[in-house]
């Protein structure tokens, strides 16, 4: 508990310290939110143009929108302290954590706030109360429940992801792109309905870089998206469980790395 | 500048850019991964639309998507460099050199660029039009070089005329993300113009941006025959002079500021 | 955890080595297209045998080129690395396998990089590294006062950290190192950048922690003067290797038989070739500087300075002891030899 109030106190530190400029965290907040709302306008091209995408029509499509950008601004909020780890590495700032009596990890994370966290909050949540009015969600109290239980595992999954990839840095120094690559061009991938893609991508997306959970499965079931089961129907409900999975494994990674930095780190 | 200036300028940035093997490795699955989401998108919505859509086969489309990413993904620039000398005060040391600073920069971002062309751009083209087929038209050979060196110097210039902001503003980085939202809209690098609906695309027609991506996609897959790709070029060489003033007028104004206040 | 005995040594490593695995790239283009596909790898060993043993309330001056082994050692010691092989304790904590438990009980100053929070006024930083240390607040009061007082910190505290000057920030990383009362403060490169009057601030400073909390202090630094004004001791690294460790006053008894002559002529100052055993080292107008070696061979001093005042007419004669800078640069250009390092002071 007390530990815990040591990093509550340093994450505050990290937004007071962000808040030190308020003109650039207004602009930076209009300029993420422009940035992603002319993304969108891509895709709202594309949806009037074409009506559907594989069967999904515009509100299914905002819904899936929403579910992954609203547990990405979450996973952002929690890991974006994770963002250009690599400088940290190479700069030396992580030796600094290291000779704090605390953890290196939940150091970083609260070592910056992250002003494009409020964007995909409010993106998201936009876009995903749009796509469940939109799509006509018939809501039961199963699906109520499993809303937040969806967004946590989501977390857990991007959270994960990020955190593994940040990981790999311990071992190359520099993960720019690969961090690029991986966290933020591999979600375009999810962004579409995966039944677009080849049946390798597919089994990709599910069972080796499960981004499909974030959106994709759980949207199924929210939508009753019967007629399309891929694989197997009970993935629909996977979610919070693959999240669990993937967080765990990377936990294992970023060990696995601080270990691997201790004994041949420069 | 002497060529041999603008050749030394340009090898230093391109040196630079190789010298990280795996972010190279990594960087080339990043620009095909794009190449294959919208490929993989067309496909699907043009087959689910009976194959042709909006003056587009399925070919057609699939063609100017890996042109359109390809030219995209070429022509990375450095954004960070400009505002950076700003930053820390080395932009001085610029100022009395005996060069163009805007022929220097375009000489390091051709270097930059010419590494994201070789390294990157061929060889997602041609796995790409192995996986997915690629129709380009011969007979549009020299008015599509004309074309994609008249969208790079756009590009340059738009971004050149967002990093001299530095001079007024401390943080520039919202203006780039502004500028990165605009392009990816309406440049044409995601989706051709043909798909905004007729009223949006009269006023697309007052903005440079359809020209760094859409114009040499479409005449490099002969969607425009060659014999009308003239007028195209003619915009495009409009917008180059236009924003070559504007840069110019800009630098200008932006180096007095430094002058004056003495950074 | 381990019970700390008073007597026993503060800092205890033995035998320690460090390798690393360092990729090769060649030369020019051709090189940097090759390293796109090769994977030669070097191993250098950064730190190769290194031992020694620290009192409680030494001030030990920790010396050494780039690349000497200097950072390797002290990451070992404050938990950053693990070593390849060999022990070390600091106040009978092993660093690297309870590094939360030894970093409550050390400081650490990295010269180059700032502990503080950048964008923050001072102030907050403390309050943090208050919380991230679990400081009583008495504790706390106390010693920030005492910080505040000798170091002047009151009017910095109410600064954003990014506003403050370099020695100004380098009294505020000093002072937040030592705000939990560590046992052991490890010094890298405290006075790098920093101006005359800065530099001997900090000094004072340093010194006056080590006498009257009787902190233990391992300084690192380029800076031959911040050794010779505050260390009593010197640990001199080599290529990984401890070539020197012992009194720093002993190092110029043993190896400071070189002397400078600084002679001020009047007027007409004497030809090269009129003192053959007297190497020049600098010439300044009428002032001529000699290097004058005390090995019984010149024939004394007072017999040189007899002969140059008889044959020239000399204005003025300064005799200077080599500085400490002055002996380990001469030891590194191979100009010195010590002898083999025996472990022994």
């Amino acid at each position: 508990m007390d530990t815990l109030k040591i990093y509550a106190a340093m994450a505050l530190a990290s937004l007071r310290a962000r808040l030190e400029y308020k003109v650039a965290f207004f602009a930076f907040l209009f300029a993420v939110i422009f940035f992603y709302l002319a993304q969108l306008g891509a895709l709202l091209v594309v949806m009037v143009r074409f009506k559907e995408i594989n069967g999904w029509d515009m509100g299914q499509m905002a819904f899936l929108f929403g579910l992954l950008t609203f547990s990405q601004g979450f996973a952002a909020l929690f890991f974006n302290g994770l963002a250009n780890f690599d400088r940290m590495l190479i700069g030396g700032e992580f030796d600094r954590t290291l000779v704090r009596p605390l953890s290196p990890l939940a150091q970083i994370i609260v070592s910056k706030f992250e002003v494009s966290t409020v964007a995909h909050g409010i993106i998201g949540s936009v876009a995903l109360y749009y796509g469940a009015k939109l799509s006509g969600i018939h809501w039961t109290f199963w699906k109520a429940a499993a809303l937040p239980a969806v967004i946590f595992g989501g977390v857990l999954i991007q959270g994960g992801i990020r955190l593994a990839v940040t990981a790999v840095a311990f071992w190359t120094l520099k993960n720019e792109s690969l961090v690029h690559t991986v966290v933020f061009s591999g979600k375009e991938f999810v962004v579409y309905p995966i039944t677009i893609y080849n049946d390798g991508i597919r089994f990709f997306l599910t069972f080796i870089f499960p981004l499909a959970f974030v959106n994709f499965y759980p949207a199924q079931y929210f939508l009753d998206k019967r007629g399309e089961t891929l694989f197997h129907p009970a993935l629909q409900g996977l979610t919070p469980l693959v999240g669990v999975i993937v967080f765990s494994l990377s936990l294992w990674a970023w060990k696995a790395g601080v270990d691997h930095y201790q004994s041949s780190g420069s | 500048m002497t060529p041999g200036l603008f050749l030394k300028f340009a090898v230093t940035s391109f040196r630079k850019e190789i010298t990280y093997r795996f972010d190279y490795l990594i960087m080339i699955l990043n620009g095909f991964l794009y190449v294959f989401i919208f490929t993989s998108l067309w496909r699907s919505v043009f087959t689910s639309a009976g194959g042709t859509f909006g003056g587009f086969t399925k070919e057609g489309i699939i063609s100017y998507t890996i042109v359109a990413m390809v030219v995209r993904i070429s022509f990375s620039m450095d954004d960070g460099v400009i505002p950076g000398k700003v930053r820390d005060g080395s932009v001085a040391l610029d100022l009395i050199r005996p060069v163009s600073f805007q022929m220097m920069n375009l000489a390091q971002n051709a270097g930059y660029s010419a590494f994201h062309i070789t390294a990157r751009g061929i060889p997602i083209l041609i796995v790409s039009g192995l996986l997915f087929g690629l129709h380009v038209s011969a007979g549009s050979l020299p008015a599509s070089v004309v074309s994609l060196a008249l969208s790079y110097l756009i590009l340059f210039l738009l971004n050149y005329s967002v990093s001299l902001l530095s001079f007024w503003f401390i943080d520039v980085f919202p203006f780039i993300l502004l500028k990165y939202g605009l392009i990816n809209l309406l440049s044409g690098g995601l989706l051709p113009m043909d798909f905004f609906p007729a009223s949006i695309r009269g006023w697309l027609d007052y903005l440079p941006f359809q020209h760094i991506f859409y114009s040499p996609a479409v005449i490099i897959t002969g969607r425009v025959a060659p014999e009308h790709a003239w007028g195209i070029l003619a915009s495009q060489a409009g917008w180059v002079v236009a924003l070559w003033i504007v840069s110019a007028l800009m630098w200008r104004a932006g180096s007095n500021r430094l002058v004056i206040q003495g950074g | 955890m381990v019970e700390f005995e008073v007597n026993s040594p503060v800092i205890e490593a033995v035998g320690l080595k460090k390798e690393f695995s360092v990729s090769e790239q060649g030369k020019g283009f051709a090189g940097a297209v090759k390293a796109l596909f090769s994977t030669k790898k070097r191993i250098v060993r950064a730190v190769d045998g290194v031992g020694f043993s620290i009192q409680p309330g030494e001030f030990v001056g920790y010396a050494g080129e780039n690349g000497a082994g200097k950072s390797t050692t002290i990451k070992i010691l404050t938990g950053i690395l693990v070593p390849s092989a060999g022990t070390a304790t600091v106040r009978g904590v092993v660093p690297y396998r309870d590094r939360k438990a030894n970093a409550a009980n050390i400081g650490v100053v990295f010269g180059q990089r700032t502990q503080l929070w950048w964008d923050l006024p001072t102030s907050d930083s403390f309050e943090m590294l208050r919380a991230i240390y679990r400081i009583k607040r008495g504790d706390y009061a106390d010693m920030m006062k005492k910080l505040s007082d000798v170091l002047d910190l009151g009017p910095l505290m109410s600064v954003p950290v990014r506003k403050l000057s370099l020695g100004q920030r380098m009294k505020c990383d000093i002072a937040a190192s030592l705000i939990h009362r560590p046992k052991v403060l490890f010094l890298d490169e405290p006075t790098i950048g920093l101006d005359v009057v800065a530099k001997e601030n900090i000094r004072q400073f340093l010194g006056e922690i080590n006498r009257t909390e009787g902190t233990t202090i391992i300084l690192t630094t380029h800076d031959m003067n911040d050794i010779e004004r505050l260390c009593a001791r010197l640990i001199i690294l080599d290529k990984g290797r401890v070539i020197y460790d012992g009194l720093t006053e002993g190092l110029r008894q043993r190896f400071g038989h070189e002397k400078v002559l600084e002679v001020e002529f009047d007027g007409r100052s004497p030809a090269k070739t009129a003192l053959p055993n007297l190497e020049i080292v600098a010439e300044n107008g009428s002032k001529i500087s000699f290097k004058y070696l005390e090995d019984g061979r010149s024939g004394g001093l007072a017999a040189i300075i007899g002969k140059l005042a008889a044959d020239f007419p000399v204005k003025d004669i300064l005799v200077r002891e080599p500085s400490v800078e002055v002996i380990i640069r001469s030891i590194y250009e191979k100009t010195v030899s010590l002898p083999p390092y025996d472990g022994q002071k």
